[in-house]
């Protein structure tokens, strides 16, 4: 293999790969990154065996075809120091790789590309295109539900629902559920369901841009997400995720609606003296008024009252104030809407703008 | 097949045809169960059947029941990189496997395969999992996956829990015929005067006898039996001869000295009481499960305990 590349055009492609290869490695060979070259283009893999990422890169002048493997945090490093605007040459000879950049030359050992566990998936599943954005939008607004090390592994991850022109993500921890759709998308065939792994979740969503389209095909064992400058693969989490529709009520008839700062705030507030292990806060809804109340072990207590518009019968029910505040902070539009239905029952928030984002929180015994 | 030595890691041995083509037929009717204890002796080969038989289910383009040692998953193999293959050992320092390397098991297990196949996990031996390893392990032997299989290597089946041994198919790998055995050392071994000796040292298990020739423990072994006989007749002290006994592998030389009195009671020429030597035997298996104990012995102790021990079945010559 042999080819000459500008530093800047190696290193856009590199530092999105980097990112995946762990200092910390259990085989030998997933510190190293792949590095393919065929024709004029040049891709570069690295894996952590549960996702991988592809990056590309285009050569203007003819090149020397190959495959090889290299220490990936090294190049990366030689890269970044290197000069701007440096032509970088790749040589490859005996099994190890001479790279030389202007008066600067290094020799890197190498393993053989055969033994990279690269993932080839060929192109099986759903297959959709979907924004940048639209993607980003629904892994930021449902991704802070998510499990974390539950010993329920499929709550460990985000629900990928793709049916008829919508795209639906789910995640619970059993505990408070996030949920939204994107519809408006051009989609056909069955119905079906993915679970991505906690891991995969936040990677991607650090790949994802503002603008442009990315295309996701999901198979039976990967998710496959292919955009302009980088390819992302990801293993899926082995099991049924739990019909987490019979948990969002629909029974609710008690609307309670305020201002979403508003509400942050007080809920806030209230939360210095809730009690710092269960962090429960209790809501007394009266016509026009929604009074919060916190008291903790040392019998401290904090009490807030917010106008609201609400005019059914009074209610009064504990939650975990942390799931509220969480969802606040996600939601952006100016008024935020709670449903009840009794003091035994989830509730159901939402904006009254945009209803493409539902959440439910369990209510606490106080 | 396998006839020469050392073993490629897609190939079983020639005495293991018969479990090999039983899983096969397992595997084409689509009836390989979740769970696979490979049981037998030490040194029969098991750990290579496990390592041939994982490679044989991740291969890509299987040939006739075998990996092709061609494809792509078969090249990872080779160079040990498959990331759907899983093989717990103990360390050599500790002798147990934790409970903190089952759990990381879970985690492999609740995620699909990287390479979109099967999963696979060899556990060696399946007796090394301390309690809190094993039950961890029972989780995952209870709630079986769709394309997982565990292969669990067990020399002393009497050391696993009950309730994972039921979870398990039991697949038996007993030593081979003595035939067979003579068959493939002649095979795999320069010509050799001792060979019936060598089969008997080796107790029929055919790598333990390549082992014996190849690291110089036959010539301990034949030492131990020397001192053991001097010992009968009394010409050399217990104490002196515990040091030197010292020195070799506990487990080994214990297992010598097992196969030494089952010896000496068969003839009955020199032991003066049946009794005694019965006792000394249960003695013995007391030793060898203290031995295998994580717990750190004085081993200088054990051994003069037991030769003095010996020492007493046999008459004293006036």
């Amino acid at each position: 293999m042999k080819f000459k590349i500008l530093r800047e055009e190696l290193l856009k492609p590199l530092q999105l790969v980097v990112g995946v290869v762990e200092r910390r490695q259990t085989l030998p060979i997933l510190s190293n990154v792949l590095i393919v070259l065929k024709g004029n283009r040049l891709s570069l893999t690295g894996t952590d065996l549960e996702v991988e990422i592809v990056g590309h890169a285009t050569l203007k002048t003819a090149a020397e075809d190959g495959e090889i493997t290299v220490p990936a945090r090294k190049l990366m490093d030689i890269c970044r120091s290197l000069p701007e605007s440096t032509d970088i040459t790749f040589n490859e000879k005996d099994g190890r790789i001479q790279i030389v950049g202007g008066r600067s030359r290094f020799t890197l050992s190498s393993l053989p590309a055969s033994e990279f566990p690269s993932v080839d998936t060929g192109d099986t599943g759903q297959t959709f295109v979907i924004g940048h954005l639209e993607l980003k939008q629904l892994i930021g607004r449902t991704s802070f539900a998510m499990a974390q090390q539950d010993v329920r592994y499929y709550l460990n991850g985000m629900l990928l629902e793709v049916s008829d022109n919508r795209v639906r993500a789910v995640a619970t921890d059993g505990h408070r559920l996030a949920m939204m759709d994107s519809s408006k998308l051009e989609i056909e065939g069955e119905k079906i369901q993915a679970i991505i792994p906690r891991k995969a979740v936040i990677e991607l969503s650090r790949l994802l841009l503002d603008d442009g389209e990315v295309t996701i095909v999901l198979g039976d064992n990967h998710m496959k997400v292919v955009a302009e400058d980088f390819r992302f693969i990801s293993k899926l989490v082995d099991g049924a995720y739990p019909d987490y529709d019979r948990v969002v009520p629909k029974e609710g008839d008690k609307q309670m609606v305020g201002l979403r700062e508003d509400l942050r705030s007080s809920f806030s507030r209230a939360s210095i003296l809730s009690n710092e292990k269960y962090r429960g806060v209790r809501l007394v809804l009266a016509t026009g008024l929604l009074t919060l109340v916190a008291n903790n072990p040392e019998q401290e207590e904090a009490r807030e009252e917010v106008v609201v518009t609400y005019d059914a019968t009074e209610l009064d029910l504990g939650f975990n104030v942390s799931y509220i505040i969480d969802i606040l902070n996600i939601l952006s539009g100016q008024d935020v809407c709670f449903t009840f239905s009794d003091a035994n029952s989830s509730v159901l928030i939402e904006d009254p703008a945009d209803q493409s984002a539902v959440y439910v929180v369990m209510p606490m015994r106080l | 097949m396998l006839d020469s030595y050392p073993d490629a890691p897609n190939i079983y041995f020639s005495w293991q045809k018969s479990q090999w083509e039983k899983l096969n037929f397992d595997i084409e009717n689509d009836r390989l169960p979740h769970a696979i204890n490979l049981v037998g002796p030490s040194h029969v080969g098991k750990y290579q059947f496990a390592a041939s038989f994982a490679q044989r289910i991740l291969c890509l383009s299987s040939l006739d029941g075998h990996a092709c040692g061609q494809c792509k998953a078969c090249k990872l193999i080779f160079a040990d990189n498959h990331p759907d293959l899983r093989r717990l050992e103990p360390d050599n320092k500790s002798k147990t496997l934790g409970v903190d390397s089952i759990r990381e098991l879970g985690e492999f297990f609740a995620k699909t395969s990287q390479q979109g196949g099967w999963k696979v996990v060899i556990i060696n031996p399946a007796e090394s999992m301390n309690l809190n390893a094993a039950n961890a392990l029972l989780k995952n032997l209870e709630e079986p996956r769709e394309k997982t299989l565990i292969l669990l290597i067990c020399h002393q089946p009497s050391r696993l829990l009950v309730t994972i041994k039921s979870r398990c198919r039991l697949v038996r790998f007993p030593v081979p015929s003595l035939p067979e055995m003579r068959l493939w050392l002649s095979k795999n071994l320069a010509p050799r005067e001792d060979i019936e000796e060598l089969i008997q040292y080796a107790s029929g298990s055919p790598l333990l006898a390549i082992k014996l020739t190849e690291t110089g423990l036959l010539e301990s072994r034949r030492k131990f039996d020397r001192l053991l006989d001097d010992l009968a007749t009394h010409k050399i002290s217990a104490i002196s001869a515990a040091e030197a006994c010292k020195e070799n592998d506990p487990h080994m030389a214990l297992d010598w000295l097992y196969y030494k009195l089952v010896l000496e009671i068969r003839s009955g020429a020199k032991i003066t009481s049946p009794v005694l030597s019965f006792r000394y035997m249960d003695r013995l298996i007391q030793s060898k499960k203290l031995v295998q104990s994580p717990a750190n012995l004085n081993l200088l102790l054990i051994w003069e305990e037991l030769l003095i021990n010996w020492q007493q079945l046999f008459k004293k010559n006036k």
